[in-house]
């Protein structure tokens, strides 16, 4: 398979009043066609900061993307123009976002948001376009969408308006679809039927997805490979398959152990413990380290750089390095001894 | 829609209504006669007598209500104490000047205004936004009597390319109306910017954009009108101050309206005359209002549909 998407070493930084924060930290993954590639983590760790970067549409100020590539089909979409990056906007590359009660503007109507998408990117005018916008919603399950074309987005539920968006997305046929946690916002049997609703989409139009959510089981059903972040890092990327199986970061463990899942006994249900830290002060080395039960003394200094297993599967944690390290040997002994 | 506009416009029934108690109440209230109040200083015996007997001041006060709505009615507002001319007649020759004063500042203050503002916000902390914000703030602070002294002196005495006072020709209404549109201007330009800056900041802008509209196209359409709304009660606010506000800049420049009529018959106690302007002012802010919120149903749909949800 070919890629469609490479990320490579993107920085971005959010500069507030406290300081920068740096919300992603030298992040790399591919994407290829029609692979759905989920990305999840705790509220914080950056996963909507990726997204935005890769169209460009951070609030700026306060962000600023600072180094690093994108390379969509070979272009860097860091450097592109404006006006080319417009062009991929909608057409190549679409968006949906988290809270669908905020994402459709509330003063023009269905039709109308979805058909100005239709007209810039696909060159439909009148009857055709309102055709085509009618045959999306259709698409996405809403019902009598002849006549609900015409109406405004607050007579819609949340469930109905994140079919909207889908719609609006999948209308232009992209080549990736960005969704930044898509069902959290709603109800569980909402969230299930969208669920439902883009799996179903993912098999018919073999769009390439990137599925943000920090819920691991969404992740387990939707897809085909799962980066795993922490502080603006990827701490873990592989096959869902190797991921769930073989989990090698103690975060992915600790966000596996923590999933609620009926074979389980509830004893074993174990959560990781503290909090997500503050981004404006980033723990030194490894920073997952004031949670980790494993931490080293060489966590604290020193960032663990990237291990590349089989099958694509990476980690960083000096867990999984070769380290021929004096404070690094000890604890890994120990650690071993405590789970025999 | 039009259910919504019938619905308030039967709102505005009350509030005129409202008004009317009070203005035959102001009368009533004063100490004394209130046929010696109505008929002015220097009247004969006789015509007070007149006076008491026409709007039968010895009967009951809901009977006097009566009578005085069914005069209001049919617009028979009494003769004025001063110049003995019918009320009506009096504000009908004065209004129309005043309004196209008021007007004319309106459109002035919301052109320049809501450009700003919007210039303003979408170039943010640029030197055109803090130059414009120092303006904005010094058209809001300047007192108008000071500013339109400033205007006359360079427009009319120094380069002599506009008449200082009176009326006549358009060129007659230039510094009135932007001296009377100055503040409004400058409140309408930071009202305007910050709504916009507030919506810009909206999840939907971000959707659009990430359609692959062009930044024009995601300010002038999917922002503006969002941004409109609370621009649109600022602007209806200001006409309503732009018409009692006239009192000023009419003195300065000389210019007859009816907030120069208003002050004058004040001074005059010229009660009449005094019923029949605040009567109508008060009308003048109602159907503004009207106006104000039928053009929210237009901007904002989600207004109208409410209340049909409800029926
Ligand atoms: N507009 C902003 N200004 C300043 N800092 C921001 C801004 N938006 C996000 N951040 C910071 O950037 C970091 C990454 O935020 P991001 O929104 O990408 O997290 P997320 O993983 O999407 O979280 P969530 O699950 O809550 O959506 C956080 O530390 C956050 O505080
Ligand atoms: S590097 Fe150290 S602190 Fe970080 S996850 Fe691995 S063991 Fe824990
Ligand atoms: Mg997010």
């Amino acid at each position: 398979m070919s890629e469609l998407l490479q990320v490579r070493n993107l920085e971005m930084s959010y500069y507030t009043e406290g300081g920068r924060v740096r919300a992603v930290d030298g992040v790399s993954f591919d994407v290829e066609q029609g692979e759905v590639v989920g990305i999840v983590g705790e509220s914080g760790c950056g996963k909507t900061a990726v997204s935005l970067s890769i169209l460009r549409l951070l609030p700026s100020p306060p962000a600023k993307i600072e180094g690093g590539e994108i390379l969509f089909e070979g272009q860097d979409l860091v450097k592109l123009s404006g006006e080319r990056l417009r062009r991929i906007r909608g057409d190549d590359i679409a968006m949906i976002f988290q809270e669908p009660m905020t994402s459709l503007n509330p003063v023009y109507t269905i039709g109308n948001q979805l058909i100005e998408a239709i007209r810039l990117h696909q060159q439909l005018e009148g009857k055709a376009a309102r055709n085509r916008a009618i045959e999306m919603l259709k698409l996405v399950g809403i019902p009598r969408a002849d006549e609900v074309i015409d109406e405004y987005p607050h007579r819609f539920s949340g469930g109905m308006r994140q079919r909207a968006m889908i719609a609006m997305a999948l209308s232009c046929d992209p080549k990736l679809l960005i969704a930044d946690e898509p069902t959290t916002a709603l109800d569980v049997t909402i969230q299930a039927q969208i669920l439902e609703l883009m799996r179903e989409l993912k098999e018919r139009l073999h769009t390439a997805i990137i599925f943000i959510t920090h819920d691991l089981s969404v992740i387990a059903e939707m897809s085909d490979r799962v980066l795993v972040m922490y502080a603006g890092k990827i701490v873990e990327q592989g096959s869902v398959v190797d991921l769930f199986h073989d989990p090698q970061h103690p975060y992915t463990q600790g966000l596996i152990g923590s999933r609620p899942s009926m074979d389980v006994e509830r004893e074993r249900l174990e959560f990781i413990p503290g909090s997500v830290p503050n981004p404006l002060h980033m723990p030194g080395g490894c920073p997952f380290h004031p949670r980790c039960s494993h931490a080293m003394e060489i966590c604290r200094r020193e960032m663990p750089g990237e291990k590349q297993g089989e099958n694509e599967h990476g980690v960083r944690c000096w867990l999984h390095l070769d380290k021929s390290d004096d404070q690094a040997r000890p604890l890994r002994a120990a650690v071993g001894a405590a789970e025999e | 829609m039009y259910q919504y506009i019938a619905r308030r416009l039967l709102l505005t029934v009350p509030v005129i209504f409202g008004v009317a108690i009070l203005v035959f109440s102001i009368i009533r209230l004063i100490p004394g006669d209130p046929a010696r109040a109505i008929a002015g200083v220097q009247a004969s015996p006789e015509f007070i007598q007149q006076v008491r007997a026409r709007y039968r001041l010895d009967e009951p006060l809901p009977v006097q209500f009566g009578i005085f709505l069914g005069d209001l009615a049919r617009g028979e507002l009494g003769r004025s104490t001063f110049s003995r001319r019918p009320v009506a007649t009096e504000i009908g020759e004065r209004f129309p000047r005043t309004f196209l004063l008021a007007m004319t500042a309106l459109v002035i203050a919301t052109i320049v205004g809501v450009s700003a503002g919007i210039v303003s916000a979408t170039r943010r902390n640029s030197m055109f936004d803090n130059v414009s914000m120092l303006f904005a703030l010094v058209g809001v602070a300047a007192p108008v009597f000071w500013m339109a002294l400033m205007l006359q002196l360079l427009f009319a005495v120094n380069m002599r390319i506009l008449p200082a006072t009176g009326i006549g020709t358009w060129r007659h209404l230039v510094l009135p109306s932007i001296t009377l549109g100055m503040a409004s201007a400058g409140l309408m330009a930071r009202i305007t910017r910050s709504s916009m800056l507030e919506v810009l900041r909206q999840d939907f802008i971000t959707t659009a954009r990430a359609k692959g509209l062009n930044e024009r196209f995601v300010i002038y359409k999917h922002a503006l009108k969002n941004a409109l709304i609370p621009v649109v009660t600022v602007m209806g606010l200001q006409f309503g101050i732009l018409l009692g506000g006239a009192v000023l800049t009419e003195t300065v420049f000389a210019w007859p309206g009816i907030g120069r009529l208003l002050v004058d018959s004040i001074l005059r106690r010229d009660y009449p005359v005094v019923q029949g302007t605040v009567m109508l002012m008060a009308f003048l802010f109602v159907i503004i209002n009207l106006v104000v919120d039928i053009t929210y149903a237009f901007l904002d749909p989600r207004i109208h549909y409410q209340g049909e949800a409800g029926e």
